[in-house]
């Protein structure tokens, strides 16, 4: 308790009503623990340990941004995006119909607390990017609402090197559907929480990709089907060296029956010095459920490579050729230069 | 002389597989290496491409524009670029990766070490279209992952497909004649002996199937490492007869 009352005076607490309840929930939640399973490769002490200060940042967005929205932040119980909520001054309120969201920031530097709200209607598009320095603390909390009927592409792009904490909120409404894809490289600290709540008939494709030479990323998801929908999760990376995980939570309530649940993991190792964890979580309240999940760490195949060589590829670009094809079924027209530009770095 | 082994070993941590092999070839030349299963055939074609798998002793050599190459002083992808080729007995699959982007990636890595302009995919299509006629190869192969679910005929097709690309100076063929019908073999085998003259060709197989359609000049026989007899093509003939007992 005595870390959270330090951090909120250091940061500068304003203390309106919305403040003030979200406080309280952080006072009585604390921030997580050493034994807490599920913050096992991220603690807390090592995402507060730079010292800066506070700084409050405009977000860059090309649709305009409201205060005014409603809210039900009911489904949430992360320390983190309560701590956001107790520190904000407004929240951001984005509406969207049909349209393309792009959202961002020029390179943060400072510490920084951000709560945005946006509510999906019809076929939208968000491409959403990040990027600090290394001194910055970030913690974003971004809550989407797929409202009735919408369908939402989805793209989040994470090159940081502060400490970050992402919880990205997503509900999806009866026959709503999702598509999103998080591309993250390795930072100081950064750990996301991606929760996704699924009703009747929704369906959500969820996918990530990560390339790690340094730092430390940890991958945290949950999935819950609170009626019968289907979901897809598929992360895939490479870790060259830094410390990643992956965890990846199903949760299939008693009143969804039907729903289908899928879940990937693989990672290739380039190096002994990278480090990989990867973990399922299975919560089945149900016995009429398809679901499945697997999770695999290799390296890059050396009778693969040779076969390349032997062509005439040199080791590099045969290697690069062997991580674009373990990356192809996640990679499309919409990502794949950028994905694949980070790796040639 | 384009290819020149000397007392060539080679061996993996516990075991010796190639046991002081000496081979001259001249250029042009075809030879083949027969020798029942296990003698150390495909050894012998991935160590001169330079399998990292294998600890060779002895010398390799390779003549190019009249210089003479150590050859194990060499990666396998500067082997390539030197020219040589090996035609694999199991060619790898490369999940993911189009055999477009592929043949595209290896013929282009040539034309970089060349310091020549790369192609860009509309002219590689066009580069490629009639080796594709050539070796009677469907347009569509170029879309699937690199021999992922192709059939065996399908797989050997392709490695003489980038045989036809490449155009190498010194060609291994590790039994390109199995698990190929009678169609494929006589089509790769026309390719082999349209090379022959400026192509040097190393034929390993463990019977004779192909050298019904391309005759070599000289026959080798291996068995636990060793070349025990080598001839003319009348040995082939023998040991078709006779089987490896005698020798
Ligand atoms: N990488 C390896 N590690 C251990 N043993 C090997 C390896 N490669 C080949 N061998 C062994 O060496 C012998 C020769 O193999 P190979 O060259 O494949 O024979 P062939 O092609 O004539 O059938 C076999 O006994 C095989 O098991
Ligand atoms: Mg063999």
């Amino acid at each position: 308790m005595a870390l959270v009352s330090s951090i909120l005076e250091k940061f500068n607490f304003i203390s309106s009503s919305l403040n003030n309840f979200f406080r309280d929930k952080l006072e009585i939640k604390g921030f997580p623990k050493m034994k807490n399973d599920r913050w096992k490769y991220t603690k807390t002490i090592d995402i507060f340990s730079s010292n800066q200060e506070r700084e409050s940042f405009d977000l860059k967005a090309n649709l305009p941004i409201s205060k005014l929205g409603s809210y039900d932040f009911r489904y949430l119980d992360d320390s983190f995006a309560f701590l956001s909520l107790s520190l904000v001054k407004d929240i951001d309120f984005i509406k969207m119909k049909d349209e393309k969201l792009i959202l961002g920031n020029s390179l943060l530097k400072g510490a920084y607390f951000k709560a945005l709200v946006i509510e999906v209607e019809g076929r939208c598009n968000i491409i959403e990017k990040f990027t600090s320095t290394e001194e910055t603390m970030f913690f974003p909390l971004t809550y989407i609402i797929l409202k009735r009927g919408s369908s939402l592409s989805y793209t989040k792009l994470q090159e940081h090197s502060g400490s970050v904490v992402d919880n990205t909120l997503l509900t999806l409404e009866e026959g709503s559907r999702l598509e999103m894809v998080t591309f993250s490289r390795g930072s100081r600290v950064l750990r996301n929480n991606l929760k996704v709540l699924q009703k009747t008939n929704s369906e959500s494709t969820i996918n990530g990709i990560y390339s790690v030479d340094k730092g430390h990323l940890d991958n945290f998801l949950r999935v819950e089907h609170l009626d019968r929908s289907r979901s897809k999760q598929k992360y895939k990376g490479i870790v060259e060296k830094g410390r990643v995980s992956f965890a990846g939570s199903i949760f299939i309530d008693r009143s969804a029956p039907g729903t289908e649940s899928h879940q990937l993991n693989k990672t290739i190792l380039l190096d002994d010095e990278g480090e990989m964890n990867s973990k399922p979580e299975l919560e089945i309240l149900n016995d009429d459920v398809k679901c499945s999940h697997g999770a695999t760490i290799g390296s890059i195949n050396e009778e693969q490579l040779f076969y390349l060589m032997s062509r005439g590829v040199t080791r590099n670009e045969a290697k690069l050729m062997l991580i674009n094809g373990f990356l192809n079924d996640l990679l499309d027209k919409n990502n794949r230069e950028e994905v694949l530009a980070c790796f040639k770095r | 002389m384009i290819l020149k082994i000397d007392n060539l070993i080679a061996e993996t941590e516990d075991k010796k597989i190639l046991d002081g092999i000496n081979l001259s070839l001249e250029r042009g030349e075809v030879h083949a290496i027969m020798g029942p299963n296990g003698s150390g055939k495909s050894t012998l074609s991935k160590v001169i491409a330079g399998h990292p798998e294998y600890i060779a002793k002895g010398s390799m050599s390779m003549e190019v524009d009249l210089k003479k190459r150590d050859l194990t002083s060499y990666s396998p992808d500067e082997r390539a670029q030197l020219g040589v080729f090996l035609s694999f007995q199991h060619p790898v699959e490369l999940p993911g990766v189009s055999n477009f982007t592929f043949l595209k990636a290896i013929f282009n890595s040539h034309l970089k070490k060349k310091g020549a302009p790369e192609m860009d995919a509309l002219e590689f299509r066009e580069h490629i279209t009639p080796l594709l006629e050539e070796l009677e190869i469907d347009d569509k192969f170029l879309e699937r992952f690199v021999n992922q679910d192709f059939s065996g005929g399908e797989k050997k097709r392709n490695e003489a497909l980038q045989m036809l690309l490449l155009k190498p100076k010194l060609v291994l063929l590790d039994e390109i004649d199995s698990g190929l019908d009678i169609d494929s073999l006589a089509l790769v085998s026309k390719v082999v002996n349209s090379l022959r003259g400026e192509t040097s060709f190393l034929i390993v197989t463990h019977y004779n199937r192909i050298l019904d359609y391309v005759k070599p000049d000289f026959v080798h026989i291996l068995i636990d490492g060793k070349i025990v007899k080598s001839g003319d093509h009348k040995l082939a003939e023998e040991v078709e007869k006779r089987g490896y007992n005698w020798l």
